[in-house]
């Protein structure tokens, strides 16, 4: 009868039962049959009997790796690691390693080899080099062309401009345009539309203001003036029908003037040309101004004209 | 002088300068070399050609990062351009140790010298039978001492797969070491 012995595992789970005597008779004989291929069970049971006081004590480091066998591994791989990761050695470096090196004599020769190579490396990374190369080296490099980095690039950028000030001065406005063109407030797309308006607004505003002023200040031109015409009926020394065609002429000339800059005022500001706006606006109001019922009535003309202008 | 002086005379055109780091580096270089080119008539040119490339390029060295870092950086660069120009002969792969180690010291006798000569065979067979990216990192950081934060920066790498790099490529050589010779005859 072809009998199947028990696995590892098996053995594992089976630990009470077995130390209690509760397993069966065939369960038994697998066991024994396991036991005897398998030392790291066989070790495993007879250090834990030995706890026990089940059975006498074997070889303790052996039955130990028979153990660490069929649990965690062999220690002395992670062992090894440990040793080659450590950077500088010393009394305080593992604790856990010293006591693993204390029983493994493999992982001690390992360790000491590990320091022998460590020590060795270093002075094995220089070799002697064959004769003639140093010249060699020398020679090639004497005619070779360095590459200038971006330090020296700026350095001897900065000293050809010291010495021509004014391709400085030109260079540094070329390099100026662009931040301008790209960091100016106007420039941002959406800030400038904005601005835009807000001029446009401001200064249709500013253009109308002045407009009513103008006109106002016709108004209030032609009540002077017509006050003016009264006292002088009233004086009587001047020709009366000569004198109003000369008031009626000038008026015309004024508002004609007026109309012309204000209209020029706003074409101007609708178009953006809010400096021109302003001017014409402004050339508006002198002509208005100009526009004096206490003077002369050839001034006043002068008055008129120089307004327009 | 240390390598960062050196190299920042050498950068404000100082010639002796160069011939100083020339003449105290050119092992080191050499031995870079030799790791890539594997014979001595390739490692010579491939080190001529890792010179003329730092002196061409000293002055984009920035002072502030580690000399023999940037150094073994464009040694490596060019190691690895003349190994994929298919210019490491096949055949010739050993390393001839009694004419490349460095000079033996005269106090010693010649006994331990011999001794010390047949361990270090040893200690480069072990090392070629590595794979690439093992020997790379002994050479990088046992051989030459760069710490694991240059290599890592160097390789493109994490720190700890720099670490974990190091870690297992040590463990590797102290099992090639122990397959080529008992522990008695190394220590």
């Amino acid at each position: 009868m072809n009998r199947q012995s028990v696995s590892c595992a098996w053995v594992r789970e089976h630990l009470l039962e077995i130390f209690d005597g509760a397993i069966s008779g065939e369960d038994r004989q697998r066991l024994r049959d396991h036991l005897d291929g398998c030392e790291a069970c066989a070790g495993m049971l007879s250090e834990a009997m030995f706890d026990t006081g089940q059975a006498p004590r074997q070889d303790s480091e052996e039955s130990l790796r028979r153990i660490l066998a069929v649990t965690s591994g062999s220690p002395c791989t992670d062992a090894l690691e440990r040793i080659v990761s450590i950077e500088t050695p010393g009394p305080e470096s593992d604790e856990l390693l010293t006591g693993h090196l204390e029983h493994c004599p493999i992982c001690r020769v390992k360790a000491d080899v590990w320091e022998w190579i460590r020590a060795e490396l270093p002075a094995m990374a220089e070799m002697d080099v064959p004769a003639g190369l140093t010249a060699a080296v020398l020679d090639r490099t004497s005619r070779a062309e360095r590459e200038a980095g971006w330090r020296d690039w700026i350095r001897a950028l900065g000293e050809s401009l010291v010495r021509r000030p004014r391709a400085a001065l030109e260079l540094g406005y070329l390099f100026a345009l662009p931040f301008m063109f790209l960091f100016h407030p106007a420039a941002v797309p959406g800030h400038f539309m904005e601005t835009r308006m807000t001029h446009v607004s401001e200064f249709t505003s500013l253009a109308q203001d002045e407009a009513l002023l103008a006109a106002a200040g016709l108004g209030r031109a032609v009540d002077e003036k017509t006050r003016s015409l009264r006292t002088r009926f009233t004086q009587g020394w001047v020709d009366s029908i000569q004198t109003v065609d000369q008031f009626y002429r000038e008026i015309r000339d004024v508002s004609g003037a007026v109309k012309t800059e204000v209209k020029l005022a706003a074409t101007a500001c609708s178009t953006g040309q809010f400096d021109r706006g302003i001017r014409h606006a402004g050339a508006a109001w002198n002509a208005i101004k100009s526009f004096d019922p206490e003077a002369e009535s050839g001034d006043t003309t002068e008055g008129g004209t120089h307004g327009t202008e | 002088m240390t390598l960062t002086e050196i190299l920042r005379q050498c950068k404000r055109n100082d010639t002796l300068a160069w011939e100083r780091f020339v003449r105290d580096y050119q092992g080191r270089i050499y031995r870079i070399a030799f790791t890539y080119a594997r014979n001595p008539e390739d490692a010579g040119d491939l080190t001529q050609e890792i010179f003329i490339r730092i002196y061409r390029k000293i002055g984009q060295w920035r002072e502030d990062e580690s000399a023999m870092a940037w150094i073994l950086t464009i040694a490596r660069n060019l190691g690895i351009d003349h190994v994929r120009r298919g210019k490491v002969r096949a055949a010739d792969r050993t390393v001839p140790v009694d004419e490349h180690q460095d000079i033996a010291d005269p106090r010693q006798n010649p006994v331990e010298e011999c001794m010390r000569d047949s361990r270090r065979r040893i200690l480069q067979k072990a090392l070629e039978s590595l794979s690439e990216i093992s020997r790379e990192i002994v050479l990088l950081k046992d051989m030459q001492g760069l710490s694991l934060d240059d290599i890592a920066r160097m390789l493109g790498i994490p720190l700890g797969t720099a670490k974990s790099r190091s870690n297992r490529a040590r463990s590797e050589l102290v099992h090639a070491v122990l397959a080529l010779s008992s522990p008695e005859q190394l220590l």
